[in-house]
């Protein structure tokens, strides 16, 4: 497939001008290429619709931890926020936080974003607008991606998940300097991707729970909102499509994403129901994560079924539907068939790399990856 | 307004200092502290457990609340020993094996703790041999099982089958919870209950132990 056409498709989708197929992705933590490999390749192989990218033997090199927060061990990022992990191809998760006492903010030095990335991997920005450069050559569009856990969520990773809560909670002044803080690294961050000339912008940041969101949204507009409306702007300004993710309920706020600036975003089904994203149709792009729970406890029946009714549910033949299907270790490969089999059916390639590809891209590229 | 009345209050406002000095003020008032702590503390968290789950509190006033909780607890604790003064159970949690996340544990430990359980912390990253030590050294009336990962939450059912093999089985309920876990889960791997969230765990426990 034409590099053309699937970037067609998505910008058609995107901004409901009626694209001729619904971009959809299923995606693989390494892990589950690890688990699985050849058999796994089967099965890609078989709905190659779906992978236009993949080559015969990709699995060994997707089954490799992408970067060291992959990797059992603790990792540390560029802010100094401690990652510890259990399980090879997964990611971790932040267990020591550097700012738990408030006297170290005073002397804290965010990283440089024009040097490393959050993870402290070199970046090379030169680079980048090249990259960009040649995929527009070749009639493609280009992704930035800030990372997941952008804004609020590395405001608890450094400060301490419960100790954010309550500085919230007790309106704790101090909020406003990391708030400041994290603020214009990240600014400094968008106008660096600015520059490169990329066509998407991918911001993942989990603000909800499965039940609600983490904060109220009275607290989401106080904290949190007016950066992601100031940052989120800088792009939309730019004519760049926003896309944004967040694990757990968020439809709660998904008018004030909408006014912030977000084009695309990634609702999960499940937190969020199909009743509710129903209202935004035709106002905002969604590419609608599907169950990934029951594509682990479901029945191949169950999965087809589920996929179906999300997708009638939200489709509109102007557009405004993508699908994102994402397949941990544990989903047994009868249902990844039923996965791969069902969104062949009823949607087209993505031009948009996977989360993990996207995340890691500067990694693999300065270790010479591809 | 009365002292335990005005305690209550703070608690469910999240005032810290004015939960502390209720507490003390009731305790100067010769209330005894198990009174205190069930009309004033216990009390108090019960109204929050219910906000949280009407979407009136959020986790910043779920978590503010139960410090509040805490500091009017440390100031009851050593006479609740005194006067022999039993609590409402003994609670064992823990994160599988595998698994790190320790959030929402947490705030079912907050929960639980306001409604007067003691609650045993095992942490993150627990494997069957210190669950099934945990249940045999602190004869809990239930073990929560965590997991926010669908690779781990497996091992849920292996956690359960151990002490069904120790033959503890029947001694201690077993509920578990998680983004990934729902009812149909808990009941496919024997599990005796299932809540989605910190409110209904103390409810789904509550239920559980009752006599």
């Amino acid at each position: 497939m034409e590099l053309k056409k699937l970037s067609e498709a998505y910008l058609k989708a995107a901004t409901f001008r009626n694209p001729l197929w619904i971009p959809g992705k299923v995606a693989f933590l390494p892990a589950t290429w690890k688990t699985y490999g050849e058999e796994l390749e089967k099965i890609v192989l078989k709905y190659k619709k779906l992978f236009p990218e993949y080559q015969p033997g990709d699995y060994k090199r997707l089954a490799k931890p992408p970067h060291p927060r992959y990797m059992p061990g603790k990792f540390t990022d560029a802010w100094g926020c401690v990652w510890s992990n259990d399980y090879e191809g997964l990611a971790g998760v932040v267990t020591e936080s550097p700012l738990k006492d408030w006297k170290k903010l005073e002397s804290f030095r965010p990283p440089d974003p024009e040097k490393v990335d959050d993870y402290g991997d070199p970046v090379d920005w030169d680079q980048r607008r090249r990259q960009v450069k040649r995929i527009h050559e070749l009639g493609g569009i280009a992704f930035g991606y800030f990372i997941h856990g952008f804004f609020f969520m590395r405001l608890f990773y450094l400060r301490g998940f419960e100790e954010l809560m309550l500085d919230m909670a007790t309106g704790e002044e101090k909020v406003w300097i990391l708030i400041k803080m994290v603020r214009e690294y990240n600014l400094k961050l968008a106008k660096l991707w600015l520059k490169t000339g990329i066509d998407v912008i991918w911001f993942g940041d989990d603000l909800g729970t499965q039940e609600s969101l983490m904060v109220s949204p009275k607290m989401f507009r106080e904290y949190i909102k007016p950066f992601y409306k100031e940052i989120f702007g800088l792009f939309k300004d730019a004519g760049v499509h926003v896309y944004f993710h967040s694990d757990g309920r968020i439809v709660d706020i998904l008018e004030d994403l909408i006014e912030c600036g977000v084009t695309i975003v990634n609702p999960q089904i499940g937190p969020n129901t199909v009743e509710e994203l129903e209202k935004f149709k035709g106002r905002i792009c969604m590419d609608v994560d599907l169950d990934r729970q029951l594509f682990s406890t479901g029945t191949p029946k169950q999965i087809r079924e589920h996929i179906h009714c999300v997708i009638e549910a939200l489709k509109q033949d102007e557009g405004g539907l993508m699908a994102y299907a994402e397949c941990s270790p544990e989903v047994p490969l009868e249902n990844i068939e039923a996965v791969c089999a069902t969104m062949s059916e009823l949607c087209g390639p993505t031009a948009m790399k996977d989360f993990v590809q996207l995340q890691t891209a500067t990694f693999l590229k300065s270790n010479g990856g591809d | 307004m009365r002292t335990l009345d005005k305690l209550r209050e703070a608690l469910i406002e999240g005032k810290v200092e004015e939960v502390k000095h209720y507490t003390q003020q009731a305790l100067d008032e010769g209330i005894p502290a198990k009174t205190i702590l069930d009309q004033g503390l216990v009390a108090g968290m019960n109204v929050v457990g219910i906000r949280f789950r009407e979407g009136e509190y959020f986790l910043p006033e779920v978590l503010l609340c139960a410090k509040a909780m805490h500091a009017g607890l440390d100031l009851l604790k050593p006479l609740l020993a005194g006067e022999s003064a039993q609590n409402a159970g003994t609670i064992v949690l823990g994160t599988v094996k595998g698994d790190l996340h320790d959030i929402g544990k947490r705030i079912v430990k907050a929960m639980l703790e306001g409604a007067g359980y003691e609650v045993i912390d095992l942490g993150v990253d627990v494997d069957t041999e210190k669950f099934i030590e945990s249940v045999k050294k602190h004869k809990p009336l239930v073990l929560g099982m965590s997991a926010l990962l669908t690779t781990t939450m497996r091992y849920m059912k292996t956690v359960i089958d151990a002490l069904q093999e120790e033959g503890i089985r029947d001694k201690v309920k077993v509920i578990v919870g998680g983004a990934p876990v729902n009812e149909e889960f808990a009941k496919s791997i024997g599990a005796d209950g299932y809540a989605p969230d910190a409110s209904e765990a103390v409810d789904l426990v509550k239920r559980l132990t009752a006599v």
